[in-house]
């Protein structure tokens, strides 16, 4: 487009509001963000554009947060995560006050973590996100950091998932008992725990419940079956169990007793099972997969 | 997509004379007339689809006669297109067009600018939809300061709240920070 390099700059910003509102609805994520860079009236104008469109997913796993937009329901599809190397090189649009950092790198990086967090929340109007990644191996200072910040910012239930390749447990200990934030659902991806008694308690009637053991070879043992029994969780996904025939048993007949009322689906994957000791003492039909059933 | 097939001359029951701003009249078939919600819902309004109905000239006092001849240049090309319908644009993941679309397009931005206004005016949903769209892919890729050079928007945000220091130029590259990171553990597949 040749002539278009000679003429004079488009005038974006002398465009009628309706048409500029368009032109910046075209706007990809990443294009968003640097926009609201390029001037504070630029940063208003995202501001009052009606921009909440995507699922917004912050993780501060690492030094700096990945933040990830994607179309609603379709986390798994066309995602776009703008990582910690865009974030690093525009530290310089932040107000962080560089004289008064810590030396401490660690502070440092989670300083501008929370302003960037921040910036987003303010740039998009956001009072919900749709999850929140921790790492499960955090110091105590950043959880408290990042759970006081959730604590003012986050009205509204919402998901949390932590995992890592270690779990400190005084830090999620932490975290839970200063979390003001309902929780609705909760993934916890978490390395050789014996036991979370203290606190696990408190999630057992979440609207979904994830639990990731590391292998069978390191399951699952922070949970058991007498905890999934007295939830009341609405979907159960975990990977890496240590669930024996006998708690499989002792769930399907609680279920068939009435416990359990609002379970829509329950995964549990264990290395090796017989069915038929699963359903000890369960009176069982065979399914006949030529028989479709409607339910109502 | 191409949909051209060879066009008929408006005749006086199938058309509508418009003027532009400047006094120039243009015979506009009412076929083409379709794609502009605006002059579509007068047409409709002062049954002008009616052979007995008598056409006044419709002024169109926001409109040039150099701009009045790119648009009917669009709609005699879309003449036979579908009804536009908007797509889910907002998650669309890439700028494409036609290559009749983009040497269309390939004006002045001064003319694009009037250009977009006028197909706002007139209410032409593809034409305003596809110059937003062109317009947002000049800035795709760019930084912030790229972005205040091809808008040429002085920044005033050096005293802005976000920031406490000079803003320095940024030289990183385009796909800078777009990285497939991913944010682990994925919703499970049930």
């Amino acid at each position: 487009m040749d002539e278009i390099s000679s003429s004079p700059a488009f005038p974006l910003l002398k465009l009628p509001y309706v048409v500029l509102n368009n032109v910046i609805s075209n706007f990809k994520q990443r294009e968003i963000l640097e926009f609201s860079f390029v001037s504070k009236k630029c940063s208003s104008i995202i501001k009052t554009s009606n921009l909440f469109r995507f699922e917004i997913r912050i993780s501060f796993k690492e030094n700096l947060p990945v933040v990830s937009f994607t179309p609603p329901g379709k986390f798994t599809l066309g995602n776009c995560h703008i990582g910690k190397d865009y974030f690093e090189t525009r530290e310089n649009y932040m107000k962080v006050d560089m004289n008064k950092l810590s030396r401490d790198v660690d502070e440092k990086n989670l300083l501008f973590s929370i302003t960037w967090a921040d910036y987003i929340f303010d740039l998009y109007h956001l009072n919900n996100i749709a999850g929140i990644y921790l790492s499960s191996n955090s110091s105590l200072n950043k959880t408290n950091t990042i759970v006081e910040w959730l604590n003012g910012r986050i009205p509204y239930p919402m998901n949390f998932f932590f995992n890592g390749s270690e779990t400190n447990e005084n830090g999620l200990k932490l975290f839970f008992d200063r979390l003001n934030v309902n929780i609705r659902e909760l993934s916890l991806q978490l390395t050789v725990v014996k036991d979370l008694k203290p606190f696990i308690r408190r999630f057992l009637d979440l609207d979904r419940f994830e639990a990731y053991g590391k292998s069978f070879t390191y399951p699952i043992k922070w949970i058991t079956m007498d905890y999934i029994l007295s939830s009341t969780f609405k979907s159960i996904y975990m990977r890496y169990t240590s669930f024996t025939e006998m708690d499989f048993n002792r769930f399907i007949k609680g279920w068939l007793n009435g416990n359990h009322s609002r379970i829509e689906s329950f995964y549990a994957d264990v290395q090796q099972m017989n069915p038929d000791l699963v359903i000890d003492g369960i009176e069982v039909e065979e399914r006949v997969d030529t028989v479709k059933r409607v339910f109502t | 997509m191409s949909c051209e097939e060879p066009t008929t001359s408006p005749t006086p029951e199938n058309n509508i004379t418009v003027v532009s701003s400047d006094g120039k009249e243009f015979l506009l078939d009412l076929k083409l007339t379709e794609q502009s919600e605006t002059l579509a819902r007068l047409i409709s309004n002062f049954e002008y689809d009616r052979t007995d109905v008598k056409k006044d000239p419709v002024p169109l006092g926001n409109i040039t006669s150099a701009q009045m001849q790119k648009i009917i240049e669009w709609l005699q090309h879309h003449r036979y297109y579908p009804k536009w319908e908007q797509n889910d644009i907002h998650y669309s993941t890439s700028f494409t067009f036609e290559t009749w679309v983009e040497e269309y397009l390939n004006i002045p931005n001064n003319e694009m600018f009037e250009l977009l206004n006028a197909a706002n005016y007139l209410n032409i949903p593809r034409l305003f939809s596809t110059i937003c769209r062109i317009m947002a892919s000049r800035i795709t890729g760019k930084s912030a300061e790229q972005i205040r050079t091809v808008l040429n928007i002085k920044t005033d945000v050096k005293n802005d709240v976000y920031t406490g220091i000079p803003i320095q130029e940024d030289s990183s590259s385009s796909e800078d920070g777009m990285s497939e990171i991913s944010l682990s553990p994925s919703p499970p597949p049930i």
